[in-house]
């Protein structure tokens, strides 16, 4: 390994490099034995990034994302030259896994834009009806439907092709060769750190952690790990799952899971400035395990349990079985922009959304008291990153909840909505706040073109200079149209 | 549309026969159409639905035997009827009421070999082959109630759930986010369902006087009636003491809760960073509708704007929106914000700014909207503020046409 990093200089030797790791890594390879991997020159590698393609979860509406990558991918050579990160959360983790797997190449967006436009997702939307899952909720029914919903999509990002005669996911692994071979993040929370819900009456909320959103590091407030510390019995009894630490530390709110390269380039960021756990996939099963750890959102899908633990890199190397007993994933809706780390590590990059929905009111307040964040605070503070976001227009947001669109329709929404934003270079949320790690990680990598727009005004000797977000993707984009 | 195929209620009735490799030994395949319609009978304290279901259809059903094949036509008639009764804190249904009858009747009849020559041979395997057929009536029927019963009761429930829904998403569920639980009353009368919501603790006051008539030629054209009392909102608003309100949340609560919008809202912005005020601990927001207008009083301690804590002093201040008219139609227009006590200029442009950002100049009612239990696009069709009360009706916007909305006489003068 040593010796391959001396001689790194080819996209030949980058992709060898990333498929050596993921081999040797291996089903074997813990968080901790591939942190070690550092040797490797990631500067080669990554220097040469120019943006990071986030697929923003919006349940069901997969083939906008589809129309939003039609667009971009004509317009952005960096897509077509392997010099993109590939980003997802919820539903968006199915496309971005099928690019960490296959990658960016004129096929491939093909393809996926094929499957995103045609996939079957009537169950999905089925159980997506406001008015059924009311009804099923009062009837004591649950309104989760079973991950094998999914085997269509799953196989799209796995690329198995004969998936109709699988009857679970599991069977869709054994069919697949598709291994993490180009750089990617998959969002999801993390159920025993945020759930906070009454001991005595898990309807009401439990008001009985705190989040700190700069890193989205989860704590018991002083007043409850005081009480817990005097009454373990007690602390067994209402938090099973939980295991109380020497401080008021729980964990963090998040995890991502990544490919080897990106482990290794964001778990460089000091611990207590990281915004997720790292999870580290190396083969199929671990990139079926991101996807649905990614969609199983409240109300969509069950929690799903992580197999393999010890494949998570938390903070300060230390293991996650140290703070609960095991790890449930539920849903990646809690950040809507998985920047924050990869544009600290790589001030370089441009970054750019397929667009958010953000929560009603009642909504957020209920996930709120159910899971501890507020997920507008955490939109707001995560959209500062966007360079661009493909936001779906009124008229799209109009049909989203009566799922009266066909896939064809979504798609050239999605398409429509990517040409106006991308011609005016503009599309951004309408409110953000500015995160509290705002500046360049100490480990960042320079880019092989810097350009003059990577900082905001201010002290340019400061060492902690503000990246300047929200530019527009004007510099990586080619003057309109495309050869697509 | 209900798509039936094979089954094994026929299955059965043939079980001991040989089986062809190439032919299944039964089999049926065909729709059965149902349509549902609602009834609302007059009722007190619940809302009753009757959903009644009538379900025809064409059913073709084949036995085969190692040498006889039967082909059999059956005409399913169904009836069912699903009583549902929503009360404000839950749904329940009765057992659905239901029966199917089916008809068979014989189309073909193929014997193999010699014996099909035979007629007096093929009557007699007819009868017999007939006999099973309808003996797996019952079963047929069973499973075709069940397909019924099943699709009754969730078209039922959904839309209980859809009506109710409107209760709970458009009302219910916004004051309960503020941790109020409003006392609900349903009923059905000759006009629709109505609702009667009471948002009042105990040592809160209610509304003293009855809510405003709707104009007889109005009426007809209006899905949904929303009176609001004034006592509603303070009441609520009581539960906001010391909240830090971000500018976000409450233009969600102008654009999603209320279906008011201002242009600036609808255009491709830069994003910016919400403005927010601290409330005062004690009354922060009093509310008071009045003769085409509405009055806010709020109580602030403090105010951010851009990202920044403003040094500012708590102050009172009235907000006042006048209903009126432009060439584009209705519109609520602010007028001037008014600081009861004098205060520094400097201090004054601050909390103006960060108003501003929260109350808009003018906001006027969404163009067209969609809301859970309406499929269809939605418009404010009629609005009025009258004696402490708000009216807000809503109409389904037809494809074609989208006239302005109906205002009440008082505002063309």
């Amino acid at each position: 390994m040593t010796s391959m990093n001396q001689t790194t200089n080819t996209n030949f030797h980058r992709w060898l490099w990333a498929t050596c790791i993921g081999l040797l890594a291996g089903p074997f390879a813990t968080a901790q034995e591939v942190n070690r991997s550092g040797t490797v020159d990631l500067a080669t590698r990554f220097a040469s990034m120019e943006l990071l393609f986030c697929f923003q979860g919006k349940g069901s509406n997969v083939p906008y994302d589809g129309g939003v990558l039609h667009e971009a991918y004509a317009r952005i050579p960096a897509m077509r030259a392997g010099h993109t990160i590939v980003a997802g959360n919820s539903s968006g983790s199915i496309p971005a896994a099928y690019f960490c797997c296959f990658g960016f190449s004129d096929a491939n967006v093909r393809h996926a834009e094929e499957r995103l436009k045609h996939g079957n997702r009537d169950a999905v939307r089925n159980m997506e009806s406001v008015n059924n899952k009311l009804s099923k909720i009062s009837r004591g029914k649950s309104t989760e439907i079973l991950h094998s919903e999914l085997r269509e999509y799953v196989a799209f990002a796995l690329g198995v092709s004969q998936w109709q005669d699988a009857q679970s996911i599991d069977e869709i692994v054994r069919r697949s060769s598709a291994k993490p071979q180009f750089p990617c993040l998959i969002v999801a929370c993390n159920k025993e750190v945020l759930e906070d819900r009454h001991p005595e009456s898990k309807s009401f909320p439990g008001r009985l952690k705190e989040i700190d959103l700069s890193n989205m590091q989860v704590s018991w407030k002083p007043e409850v790990f005081e009480y817990y510390k005097n009454h373990p019995e007690r602390f067994q009894r209402d938090h099973p799952e939980l295991v109380l630490g020497a401080d008021r530390g729980i964990g963090r709110a998040a995890t991502f899971f990544v490919d080897a390269s990106m482990f290794d380039l964001l778990s460089r960021i000091p611990a207590n400035e990281r915004i997720a756990d790292l999870r580290l996939m190396t083969d199929a099963s671990d990139v079926a395990l991101a996807v649905l750890a990614s969609t199983s959102e409240p109300s969509y899908f069950p929690p799903v349990v992580d197999p393999r633990p010890e494949k998570i890199l938390t903070s300060h190397g230390q293991r996650i079985l140290e703070s609960v007993r095991h790890r449930t994933y539920y849903g990646g809706y809690i950040i809507s922009m998985p920047a924050q780390d990869v544009r600290r590590m790589l001030p370089g990059i441009h970054v750019l959304g397929t667009g958010w929905r953000h929560n009603p009111l009642v909504a957020r307040t209920l996930l709120k008291n159910w899971l501890l964040a507020d997920c507008e605070e955490i939109a707001y503070l995560s959209e500062w990153w966007a360079d661009l976001e493909v936001n779906p227009d009124a008229e799209f947001e109009s049909h989203i909840e009566f799922r009266d669109l066909s896939g064809e329709d979504e798609y050239q929404f999605g398409v429509r909505r990517a040409k106006e934003l991308f011609d005016l270079n503009i599309g951004l949320p309408a409110f953000i706040k500015i995160p509290h790690y705002n500046y360049p990680a100490a480990a960042a990598i320079s880019p092989v073109k810097p350009t003059d727009d990577m900082f905001a005004d201010g002290d340019a000797n400061s060492n902690h200079r503000t990246l300047k977000t929200m530019r527009g993707i004007g510099p990586i984009m080619q003057p309109s149209g495309g050869a697509h | 549309m209900l798509p039936l195929d094979n089954s094994h209620g026929m299955t059965n009735a043939l079980a001991n026969s040989r089986r062809e490799p190439n032919r299944p030994k039964s089999a049926f395949a065909g729709v059965v159409q149902v349509a549902l319609s609602l009834e609302l009978p007059p009722s007190l304290g619940e809302s009753h639905l009757l959903v009644h279901a009538t379900g025809t259809g064409q059913i073709n059903a084949s036995a085969n035997r190692s040498k006889v094949h039967v082909h059999a036509g059956i005409s399913p008639k169904i009836q069912a009827t699903q009583s549902l009764h929503i009360r404000p804190a839950e749904i329940t249904g009765d057992s659905p009421w239901i029966t199917a009858h089916l008809t068979t009747r014989l189309t073909s009849l193929q014997m193999d070999g010699l014996l099909g020559r035979c007629t007096l041979i093929e009557k007699i395997a007819s009868q017999a082959v007939q006999k099973r057929l309808t003996a797996n009536d019952t079963s047929l029927s069973e499973q075709i109630e069940r397909t019924v019963r099943a699709r009754v009761e969730d078209e039922g429930f959904e839309l209980a759930y859809r009506v109710n829904g409107l209760i709970r998403h458009g009302l219910w569920d916004r004051i309960a986010s503020l941790d109020f639980a409003p006392n609900v009353r349903l009923q059905n009368n000759s006009q629709g369902i109505r609702s009667d919501i009471d948002y009042t603790r105990k040592d809160q006051l209610g509304a003293l006087s009855p809510p405003p008539e709707i104009p007889s030629k109005v009426y007809p054209n209006l899905d949904l009636i929303t009176w609001v009392h004034e006592s509603v909102a303070n009441n609520a608003l009581d539960s906001l003491n010391g909240m830090r309100l971000d500018e976000a949340t409450i233009r969600g609560v102008w654009r999603v809760e209320l279906k008011l919008t201002n242009d600036d809202w609808e255009k491709i912005q830069p994003a910016k960073i919400p403005a927010v005020i601290t409330l005062a601990n004690r009354s922060p927001l009093t509310l008071r509708f009045l003769p085409q207008s509405i009055e806010l009083q709020l109580r602030a301690a403090a105010c951010e704007v851009d990202g920044h804590v403003e040094d500012v002093q708590a102050r009172e201040l009235r907000i006042q929106y006048r209903l009126d008219e432009d060439a584009r139609g209705l519109q609520f227009a602010r007028q001037e914000i008014e600081f009861p006590e004098s205060l520094p200029s400097v201090e004054e442009a601050i909390w103006l700014k960060a108003l501003e950002r929260f109350f808009p100049k003018t906001v006027r009612p969404l163009p067209k909207f969609r809301n859970t239990g309406f499929p269809q696009f939605l418009r404010i069709g009629y609005l009025n503020v009258s004696r402490g009360w708000i009216v807000a009706g809503v109409s389904r916007v037809s494809p074609s046409s989208s006239p302005s909305p109906q205002v009440p006489k008082e505002i063309s003068r």
